[in-house]
């Protein structure tokens, strides 16, 4: 077939086209050394009929197959294109077959460009998917179909308030916010397309119609626009308002509906961070009253708590801790009440039930110098819930008492707290108790605690000691070590120590899998400061 | 001068003496970026030079850092005006070091940054949340120790593909940055002021279509998975073995190992024994694979079952 067209085979030695050649479907022509036509086939003919054999040939051939390129040439005859291939005879003949490759060259060109649109689409997809922040989903569309579907791209959010959200982008790369007191219904088929639904196609609109603030700054005037739908299953996405500025091409059809696909695409993924913002906004007021609290300051007294959660996407687990101030005991001035806990098993269930505590507790807040009954009555409350689970805590009353701390702290079925001396020893204190929401008689013993200056007092929970782990991978970390870690932080503040007991016991676990761990250290301020200060200084921080 | 006096100060664990010193340098006009980095970052740099060469205990170094911390706190919060853009200032998972991230996410918010400062060790998941929450437009990581460098690309590399580039910093990056650019961050810079710098340019958007394996090619042949996975028993095989041959020596390495642990300890350690470690375990890993080739690639080196363990 392609022999046919371009001629025999073998090389035409003479200056004649033969018989087969006469009716073959390319135009074939045979030109002289002075540049007269010696033969033409029949093809030729009709593809140009100026053209008379013993005639020079210029007048009635195309100016491109004239000029002496070397080579093959390639070029339009009326609406169609051909490839001429030369081949030079001997007597200084030329014999010209001309091609017409107009629907390959079309096929090549549609090729390219639903190559495009699918190389875009797929970046598309990779962009859109990979965000799930509104604002940056918005930019990523807007960035996208300025960089592939038009000079400009507006996306406008549905409707905030009274304000309507846009973000427009000219090169693809930089973004502009824009959040004005505009009416959607100034633009023809926005309001509609902000709805959502029922599904509406993009709309061309008079580009003298749109309004100024949905044409970026610079852009100058607008030859075409267009507005489409984002849709999104369910939540109404937003729209695209695409820009081209007037002198540029139109769109063509396949490239709008290349346009409508990418549409689809981003009003997903639009819908789909829109969904998410909603829900992490609903999660985060939920449980705001579950994270860690933030520790209130005590005079005279140093305070640190640390956190983390059994699972690393969780924020929040079954350990707690809280921070009340308190009214202190006759003749002690004001103080606190330390609650540290741990309630059985983990999680967002777990988490709940701290809450419930931790709420319980704070009602208890007035008889905070009864431990004994503050757990009794909390005890009677967990025993009467339907939660099946139970408690472990530890509370410390902390006053201030001359330079140090004074502490009474009571355990319930918790760890022992820590002591750690100004020399490095560390001891356990002197407190039992049993669980909370298992037995209806509760049994508990609290002991009193006074930390000098540079002591601190370490609450923990059970998270810490059986943190599993080490270089084999199966021990626990223990009391044993913690102890030994603890007698290296001998008067260091309280969040250095909470930091450094942290640390080892994350070192220790490394990757492996642990429990919630919480820990809230008390230090007794040191005194150096007092001695230190030279007298050059203008004052000091009492804070 | 001002150093000498601040260093003193914390040395000698005396926060007020300390918070005197900032506030005189304020008072004579020093800016509080130069506070920040000159004063502030000289005298941590060298708590960190002191620990280092083991003549500070472990208790006067975070004594000395917390100073330090507070010392950061007291210097008077400026707003600028204009708001530059949303950054987000993390450590590392499992990385302690937060006073560098600290001290960047100061001076930025100097140069008019929105900071999200999430501190020291931010589990990769929860930063992810936080970007997908917040819409940070960067993100800046901060790493001093190469041993959290795997860790570290993880972050890079699920941040950019969130569409957040990352600009990094720190020690573990290597002189001149060169692992930042291998990890594919969008940009690396030796300090703050020229991570301010940097960040004021802008960063390029992350390249979506980007594989980590293009400049990371030893992860091709899976032996960083093989050795990180089987880790533990290696650690155990070695131990057993050693035990098994030397008993007495058994019983010293594990005491040692006990004691030693915490950041550092990799510091510690001779420098040539992880390398051949590493090597020995991939050659027990090869060897297990010649003896048993019908062995599903997944799975390897198992441990068998105990006993009425549940399959």
């Amino acid at each position: 077939m392609r022999n046919d067209q371009r001629g025999p085979s073998s090389p035409v030695e003479d200056s004649t086209i033969g018989a087969r050649d006469q009716v073959a479907a390319g135009a074939a022509l045979i030109i002289s050394a002075d540049g007269l036509v010696v033969e033409r086939n029949a093809a030729a003919a009709a593809l140009m009929p100026e053209i008379v054999v013993g005639e020079t040939a210029t007048g009635g051939l195309p100016a491109w197959l004239t000029a002496s390129a070397p080579g093959d040439v390639r070029g339009w005859i009326g609406d169609r294109s051909f490839v001429a291939h030369r081949l030079a005879l001997q007597g200084g003949f030329t014999r010209w077959w001309l091609v017409d490759d107009t629907d390959h060259g079309l096929a090549l060109r549609q090729l390219t460009a639903e190559r495009e649109h699918t190389r875009f689409l797929i970046e598309a997809s990779t962009s859109l998917l990979s965000t799930l922040n509104p604002e940056r989903c918005m930019e990523v569309t807007a960035r996208l179909a300025a960089k592939h579907l038009a000079d400009a791209a507006v996306v406008v959010a549905p409707v905030a308030g009274r304000r309507l959200p846009m973000v427009l982008c000219t090169d693809g790369e930089r973004v502009e916010h824009r959040s004005m007191p505009r009416d959607p219904a100034t633009v023809p088929g926005l309001a509609e397309a902000l709805r959502g639904f029922p599904p509406l196609p993009s709309r061309w609109i008079d580009p003298a119609s749109a309004p100024e603030w949905v044409v970026p700054e610079g852009f100058g005037a607008v030859g075409s626009l267009v507005v489409m739908p984002l849709p999104g299953p369910g939540v109404p996405a937003g729209a695209l308002l695409l820009l081209r500025s007037s002198g540029g091409t139109t769109f063509s059809d396949s490239e709008e509906e290349c346009a409508v696909l990418f549409a689809t695409r981003a009003g997903a993924a639009l819908s789909a961070a829109r969904l998410y913002a909603e829900q992490a906004a609903i999660t985060d007021v939920l449980m705001r009253d579950l994270l860690p609290p933030q520790l209130p300051k005590l005079e005279g007294v140093e305070m640190a708590a640390g956190y983390r959660t059994s699972g690393d996407g969780e924020r929040v687990g079954g350990d707690f801790y809280d921070i009340h101030h308190t009214d202190g005991e006759v003749g002690s001035g004001p103080g606190a009440l330390v609650v540290l806990g741990d309630v059985c098993g983990k999680g967002l269930e777990a988490a709940v039930l701290t809450g419930k505590i931790r709420n319980t507790l704070h009602a208890l807040l007035p008889m905070a110098d009864d431990h004994h009954r503050m757990l009794t009555l909390l005890n009677r409350a967990l025993l009467t819930s339907h939660h099946t689970r139970f408690a472990t805590m530890v509370l410390a009353s902390v006053t201030r008492s001359g330079g140090g701390a004074r502490l009474r702290l009571t355990s319930a079925g918790h760890p022992a707290p820590l002591i750690v001396r100004h020399d490095g020893t560390v001891e356990e204190t002197d407190t039992r108790g049993s669980l909370i929401g298992v037995l209806p008689t509760l049994t508990s013993r609290t002991t009193e605690v006074t930390l000098a200056p540079g002591e601190t007092c370490l609450l923990f929970t059970d998270g810490i000691p059986e943190a599993k782990g080490g270089p084999m991978g199966d021990e626990l970390f223990g009391e044993a070590r913690l102890e030994r870690a603890l007698a290296q932080c001998a008067g260091m503040p309280a969040a250095a120590v909470v930091e450094r007991v942290q640390m080892l016991a994350s070192e220790w676990v490394g990757d492996g899998k642990h429990d919630d761990m919480a820990l809230v250290a008390i230090t007794a301020p040191g005194g150096t400061h007092l001695t230190a200060v030279d007298g050059t200084t203008p004052g000091r921080y009492t804070g | 001068m001002r150093v000498g006096k601040l260093w003193s100060a914390v040395a000698a664990g005396d926060e007020y003496s300390a918070l005197d010193t900032v506030r005189n340098a304020l008072d004579a006009g020093l800016d509080s970026e130069a506070i920040l980095l000159d004063v502030i970052g000289t005298v941590q740099h060298r708590v960190g030079v002191e620990w280092a060469a083991n003549r500070t205990s472990v208790a006067e170094e975070h004594g000395a850092t917390a100073i330090n911390d507070r010392a950061v706190a007291s210097l008077p919060q400026h707003r600028a005006e204009t708001v530059r853009g949303r950054i987000t200032v993390a450590c590392v998972d499992r990385e302690w070091h937060a006073m560098p991230a600290r001290l960047l996410a100061e001076v930025l918010r100097l140069r008019g940054w929105h900071v999200d400062c999430l501190g020291a060790q931010v589990p990769s998941a929860h930063l992810i949340a936080h970007l997908h929450r917040t819409g940070a437009d960067v993100v800046a990581l901060s790493g001093s120790l190469p041993t959290r460098l795997p860790t570290a690309h993880a972050v890079i590399t699920a941040c950019q593909s969130a569409g957040t580039p990352v600009i990094v910093g720190g020690a573990a990056f290597g002189p001149g940055g060169r692992y930042a650019r291998r990890l594919g961050a969008r940009g690396w810079a030796p300090d703050a002021r020229a991570a301010a710098d940097r960040l004021a340019q802008g960063l390029p958007l992350p390249d979506g279509a980007r594989r980590a394996t293009a400049t990371l090619p030893h992860l091709l042949d899976q032996e960083y998975t093989l050795v990180k996975r089987n880790a533990r028993q290696l650690v155990r095989g070695t131990f057993t073995g050693l035990a098994d041959r030397h008993p007495a020596m058994g019983v010293q390495r594990r005491a040692a190992w006990t004691h030693r642990g915490g950041p550092g300890a990799h510091r510690r350690l001779p420098r040539r024994r992880p390398l051949r470690r590493r090597h020995r375990a991939v050659h027990r890993l090869r060897d297990l694979d010649r003896r048993h080739p019908h062995r599903p690639k997944g799975v390897r080196c198992r441990t068998p079952a105990r006993p009425g363990s549940p399959a």
